[in-house]
């Protein structure tokens, strides 16, 4: 199982710099530093560390204090992961976790460290998985056996005509030799029960029913928020620092903390789009695509001070430029009806027409809340989603045997 | 289809044709010493706009934001400038976007790395014959010095025999055509004037950011972002890798036709969708799409120059809807190449045999978009780049691409899709060095006219 940890926690705001400055010697030795060597990890996915910057009040007064927030994707459960990190970092990591107000102090062990770190994640992600439910390990391990693969088709000679399945045993055989052949079981892929449909149609029904008076109000909202919004607010210097951080690797990463609108309505709706989108994540957006975005390796929704932020984390393939482009042209529902219900979204009708299609002004917005990530891991930082998932076509067809079309198929995947 | 009133005259010549008659070009880029002496310059010259057809010579101008600087003009978000425009092609951030490393890193250019304070101005002449050229010119340089101007760069343009371009395939071909001002087909290739000219509405049915200013609230309006690359060819090296790939040294045929493979056309200009010999019959070359007949790239590989520039109708599923999403990246291509041809008919078969000769030549690369960022700077980066285009795992564009490795270029691996299993190229050189270049703005008639006057 694939989940998404979050810890959230409040900050000294004295301690900010002395974090700040160990977040640098971190991200500059990522995989191997002293203080938590990310790739002695092996149930991480992704991880980074963020500074939620303190939010002050017109008055001065705090509205939002700062936090650290640690964020992991990783596999199995949560105790065995937690765990892990205690025995890998051996108390190194108390250094970060110093800065949290809630964080113990004195003498420690495991046993504390990791009853802070629950106590402080108890948020619930809404959540998408784009390499559904392999392992760290699985993932790795596939990418190795087509390298394996592709030495021996690296020997074929390019003038003759090969017969699929000689080239088939050839691959099998290479496997073999290597100890790579292994096959893992199949990825599952949750389908509904008939007491789920019934629950689906149900609720269906339900919005149906809703609708009307759901509409009126909204158009209100809309009409309203429409009057305050202001022309579109670039900031370069800010843009620039963000941009600073990109394109490192062929992935990226995104931070996005933005206000909720205020009033009931506004997070009662967002709960109820986000809720529908985790769903669709769990029972239809599982193949490897969200909307039809194939870049994006995990994405979650968190709500954070009581629902009145709402804080994106995603990990995707290729540039800022190319995400948000994607957003638009290939999910500007979804994600308009998110984050219409946040301030300072484009003009949005109906919850899920016009917004983010308003190029300019989305991609605008989409920087002014996006924050810098101090720490940012990859387990598998040159594989993009679609070679993940296409690793595991390979893999699970080749247990498979085809014959014919299907192995000619299979081949052409390397 | 409505008709868009295009407003030609206002709009820079080299913006509405690559004045294919006017064989000569000199891009010469200036510094301004004088701002006021050269306002009054400016005000005085001719220059040429989309609605004539210059016989004989044109000149186009463009400005760097150091440039507008020198004017007074801030560049800068609160007067709609775009970010790239004010930051410049040379940023940290940019040199890996754009490949610009290694060998390309901006300290090796010759111009137009953030360090240099001197390109202001680009003057872009283009006359019938070099002899003409060769007239005009003096006379042009003659005026700098007393109008508050210094030369500081310049490089030449022209084409070659057949319109090839250094490595010998046809250039110029595949081109979008503005909605409103040209009725041919194919219609794939129409794209709305707002992806190219400012004023206009563009793909997303939106005004594209346009530079406002004080005294000029329309001062963006038929003006363009234009990219200048300086691009070095080794047309030598290319062939030798061709020649070398197979291990069998010296089979022509086959060295054609893996690189024909890389650019996705045959020399003559054929695409490889359409023609599986440069021989066959093709009634349009222009017009073709990979989703029908070569989803899978057995033809035209996935990873080839015009299949990353132009990914046609195979970017989301749909044909059509690709289409769509797909031209809110295209860009308008304006460059020509310099230097000597490497043989002087462009022959492929004669290249292979030729010894290097040590020239310095390529291409200077031109292209016009309103959002450099999600036109010129993404086909590069997310198109011509990417190792994972497509679903590719570690090739580049073959011609254009950069492979990255520990900040570092990196030799690239070129694929060629086939049945039952694809081949890979490994241990690629690069074909193409970056010399020099910059973003550049290209005001309209009346924004330029507004810069005369001061
Ligand atoms: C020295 C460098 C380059 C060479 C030798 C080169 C060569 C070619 C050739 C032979 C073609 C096919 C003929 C045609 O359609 O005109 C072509 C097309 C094209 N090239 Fe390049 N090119 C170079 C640089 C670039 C760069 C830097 C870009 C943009 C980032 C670019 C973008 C395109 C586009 C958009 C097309 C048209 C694709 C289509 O619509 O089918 N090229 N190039």
């Amino acid at each position: 199982m694939q989940k998404a940890f979050n810890l959230i926690a409040e900050i000294y705001p004295d301690k900010k710099a002395m974090v700040e400055y160990l977040f640098k010697d971190i991200q500059a030795r990522i995989t191997d530093n002293d203080i938590i060597p990310f790739s002695q990890i092996t149930t991480i996915h992704f991880a980074r560390f963020v500074l939620l910057p303190e939010v002050k009040h017109e008055d001065g007064s705090t509205k939002f204090p700062p936090y650290l927030a640690f964020s992991t994707n990783y596999d199995g459960d949560l105790d065995n992961h937690l765990e892990e990190i205690c025995k890998v970092t051996q108390g190194t990591f108390d250094q970060v976790f110093i800065c949290c107000k809630d964080f113990p102090k004195g003498e420690i062990t495991d046993i504390d460290r990791i009853a802070f770190m629950k106590r402080n994640s108890d948020y619930r992600a809404y959540f998408y998985q784009g390499s559904y439910e392999r392992s760290v390990g699985q993932i790795l391990e596939e990418e190795k056996r087509r390298q394996i693969a592709m030495g021996y088709i690296d020997t074929l000679d390019p003038f003759v005509n090969h017969d699929p399945h000689t080239v088939r045993d050839g691959i099998l055989n290479v496997l073999k030799e290597a100890g790579h052949d292994k096959p893992y079981p199949k990825v599952i892929r949750p389908t509904l029960s008939l007491w789920q449909i019934l629950q689906v149609i149900g609720t269906v029904i339900l919005i149906l029913a809703c609708l009307i008076p759901f509409v009126l109000v909204l158009l209100y909202h809309e009409i309203r928020d429409a009057k305050k919004l202001q022309g579109i607010q670039w900031d370069y210097s800010h843009t620039q620092k963000l941009a600073q951080q990109e394109d490192q690797i062929v992935q990226n990463q995104l931070t996005h903390l933005v206000e909720v609108k205020p009033g009931w309505f506004r997070l009662f709706t967002l709960k109820m789009v986000l809720g529908g989108i985790a769903w669709l994540a769990k029972y239809y957006f599982n193949k490897g695509k969200l909307g039809n975005i194939p870049t994006i390796h995990f994405a979650r929704w968190v709500l954070i001070d009581g629902g009145k932020r709402l804080l994106f984390f995603s990990n995707f393939d290729g540039s800022w430029e190319s995400y948000l482009g994607d957003f638009i042209d290939k999910a500007a529902v979804g994600l308009t009806g998110v984050w219409s219900n946040t301030i300072g979204f484009p003009k949005t009708l109906l919850l899920l027409f016009q917004g983010a299609r308003d190029e300019v002004r989305f991609k605008a917005w989409a920087r002014a809340h996006q924050i810098p990530t101090q720490v940012w891991y990859s387990a598998y930082k040159d594989l993009s989603l679609t070679n993940i998932n296409n690793n595991t076509a390979i893999q699970e067809g080749l247990a498979e045997r085809p014959h014919g079309e299907a192995l000619v198929e299979l081949l052409e995947r390397y | 289809m409505k008709n868009y009133p295009i407003e030609k005259e206002d709009i820079q010549g080299i913006l509405l044709s690559g004045y294919g008659k006017l064989k000569a070009a000199k891009y010469v880029s200036v510094t301004i010493t004088d701002a006021k002496a050269f306002r009054s310059w400016l005000a005085a010259q001719t220059i040429a706009h989309g609605g004539e057809k210059p016989a004989k010579q044109a000149l186009n101008i463009a400005f760097t934001a150091k440039g507008l600087q020198a004017l007074q003009v801030e560049v800068n978000e609160a007067n709609g400038f775009l970010r790239s425009f004010a930051e410049g092609m040379d940023t940290d951030h940019r040199n890996r976007l754009l490949g610009d490393i290694g060998e390309n890193a901006s300290t090796n250019w010759t111009w137009g790395a953030r360090t240099d304070e001197r390109i202001h101005v680009l003057l872009m002449m283009f006359a019938k014959t070099q002899d003409d050229l060769n007239v005009w010119y003096p006379k042009m340089a003659g005026q700098f010095e007393a109008n508050g101007m210094k030369e500081a760069y310049q490089l030449p343009g022209h084409f070659l025999h057949g319109f090839r371009g250094h490595f010998g395939f046809l250039d110029g071909v595949s081109q979008p055509l503005i909605k409103g001002l040209s009725k041919k087909t194919p219609k794939n290739d129409v794209v709305v004037p707002g992806e190219f000219l400012i004023g206009y509405k563009n793909g997303y049915n939106q005004m594209p950011i346009s530079p406002q200013l004080e005294g000029m609230e329309s001062f963006g309006r038929n003006g363009s972002y234009m990219v200048f690359r300086q691009l070095e060819q080794h047309v030598r090296r290319f062939w030798d890798t061709m020649l070398a790939a197979y291990g069998v040294d010296g089979n022509a045929d086959e060295a054609i036709k893996l690189a024909s493979k890389m650019v996705g056309r045959w020399p003559n200009g054929k695409p490889l969708t359409l023609a599986d010999t440069p021989e066959d019959r093709v009634k349009n070359i222009k017009d073709f799409g990979f989703a029908k007949d070569d989803l899978q790239g057995h033809k035209c590989p996935i990873g080839s120059h015009i299949r990353r520039t132009n990914p046609r109708d195979t970017k989301n599923g749909k044909p059509k809807t690709s289409i769509k999403i797909n031209n809110r990246h295209r860009i308008l291509r304006r460059g020509r190449p310099y230097g000597p041809p490497f043989q002087e008919h462009q022959e492929i078969k004669e290249m292979l045999k030729k010894p290097d000769d040590g020239q310095e030549r390529g291409l200077n690369f031109i292209c016009f978009n309103t959002n450099i960022e999600r036109q010129f700077e993404f086909v590069q980066h997310t198109w011509s780049n990417n190792p994972k285009f497509e679903g590719l795992y570690d090739d580049v564009d073959p011609l254009t691409g950069v492979k990255e490795s520990k900040g570092e270029r990196a030799p690239t691996t070129f694929t060629v899709q086939a049945s039952p299993v694809c081949q890979q190229h490994r241990n690629l050189p690069a074909f193409v060095t970056m010399k020099g270049g910059a973003y550049f703005f290209m005001p309209g008639m009346k924004a330029l006219g507004y810069l005369g006057e001061g």
